[in-house]
């Protein structure tokens, strides 16, 4: 896929992310789509360099719009993309299952390394809630990148 | 029905709840688009006569709908415009009264994460902003500012357990250190002040003050009120919780204290 594109998705996703309103409805969490856009790139590129470049990408664009220590997230992205590589050899990435297990994945990986730096107080079931939340959201963002990516090859 | 299709449909509701179920120019425009298209249409269907009469009543019936809709806007605009007025007229008597130099700001940006509270505002060392000043709201404390750009701040909420802030009991002038409670899921936000002695006599209501020491917060600002207190049982302390002054889910306007 197109650097641009994906750099230009990366910048709207996390936009979007640090944009949405939080829902307390919800437990006073907010979306997150960059764990689903970590788990396209390390289900859909061919060459290992651009999937890590991607999750550092990815996390360390949410770091700079968050009040994380930066590098926190890049780091658990870059990490969790290495556990995708192997699977994406066994499991067919367009089962919606695989998609939603690779987006909560990255998910949980970012959680995980949060809580690391901020404390495990009370964090496990807000953990299962996010990874929930990433594995619906996957499947939409696969769609809309596929999309855009065959789009962009037709155009 | 393929899963594409199921995709495609949920994409459509989706852009069609974030487009038009908000009054953005974007989704007025839309509107005004599709009126337009189907005007002609419409006059044409005027013209035949048997069905004059039930357009004329569809015409009645959709002006007064357009109408309803369009009173419905102004008011939702002038509800808006009232509340920033009003938000903006409270941070204008704080500036008037405070003896500190300040600057206001306006919130463009929320955390991109989950695990840690913080806003982003749209000034920045061009007008004077540091890391670790206060911010506020017309309610009360907000945070501190933690990285500076020329042109925009991100500001460490309270709510974040890492914003510590040294705070004072109004009624007992008790201590004690005030943070954000916890990182769990909560509907609403919390604050907890701990280090407050288990001899002092804590009452739910009670106000609470930044105290000034630490040297990020001057004294004095308004934090939140109590609204638990318990003894642990083993413990030195009480356990404090309070309810924000500030309106943690409606930061709009902010203003940073400079100097």
């Amino acid at each position: 896929m197109n650097f641009l594109l994906i750099t230009g998705a990366a910048l709207l996703l996390s936009a979007l992310q640090a944009r949405l309103p939080t829902a307390w409805w919800l437990g006073g969490i907010r979306f997150e789509f960059l764990p689903a856009l970590v788990a396209y790139g390390a289900l859909t590129f061919r060459h290992r360099r651009w999937v890590i470049a991607l999750a550092v990408l990815a996390g360390l664009l949410q770091d700079a719009l968050s009040a994380a220590p930066f590098g926190n997230t890049g780091a658990a992205y870059a990490l969790a993309t290495f556990a995708f590589i192997p699977l994406r050899h066994t499991f067919d990435r367009e089962r919606l299952w695989m998609q939603m297990l690779a987006g909560a994945a990255a998910s949980v990986a970012a959680s995980l390394f949060a809580c690391a730096t901020a404390g495990f107080n009370g964090a496990v079931p807000k953990i299962f809630l996010l990874a929930a939340l990433s594995a619906v959201v996957a499947p939409f963002v696969f769609f809309a990148l596929d999309y855009t990516k065959w789009r962009s090859r037709h155009a | 029905m393929k899963r594409e299709n199921f995709v495609i449909i949920g994409l459509f509701v989706l852009a069609w709840a974030l487009l038009l179920g908000q009054p953005t120019a974007f989704g007025v425009g839309l509107r005004v688009f599709f009126i337009r298209l189907a005007t002609p249409f419409e006059r044409f269907a005027n013209l035949i006569p048997v069905i004059r009469t039930h357009s004329q009543l569809a015409d009645d019936n959709t002006k007064l709908h357009d109408d309803n809709n369009a009173l419905r806007r102004q008011i939702t605009e002038l509800q808006h415009q009232r509340a920033e007025n009003q938000q903006l007229r409270a941070l204008l008597q704080i500036k008037q009264a405070a003896p500190w130099r300040t600057v206001g700001a306006r919130v463009i940006g929320r955390d991109a994460s989950n695990w840690w509270k913080s806003i982003q505002i749209d000034r920045g060392s061009a007008d004077g902003i540091r890391p670790d000043q206060p911010v506020l709201s017309a309610s009360g404390l907000v945070g501190k500012t933690i990285s500076v750009t020329p042109g925009e701040s991100r500001v460490l909420l309270l709510l974040d357990p890492t914003c510590k802030s040294g705070a004072l009991l109004e009624t007992t002038r008790e201590p004690g250190i005030v943070s954000g409670a916890n990182i769990a899921l909560t509907r609403e936000p919390r604050l907890q002040m701990s280090f407050v002695d288990r001899k002092s006599n804590v009452k739910i209501g009670d106000a609470i003050y930044t105290s000034g020491l630490g040297g990020v917060f001057p004294r004095g600002i308004l934090i939140g009120t109590v609204t638990d207190a318990d003894l642990d049982p083993q413990g030195m302390y009480q356990n404090v919780e309070l309810k924000p002054a500030a309106d943690f889910r409606r930061l709009e306007e902010v203003m940073v204290i400079i100097q």
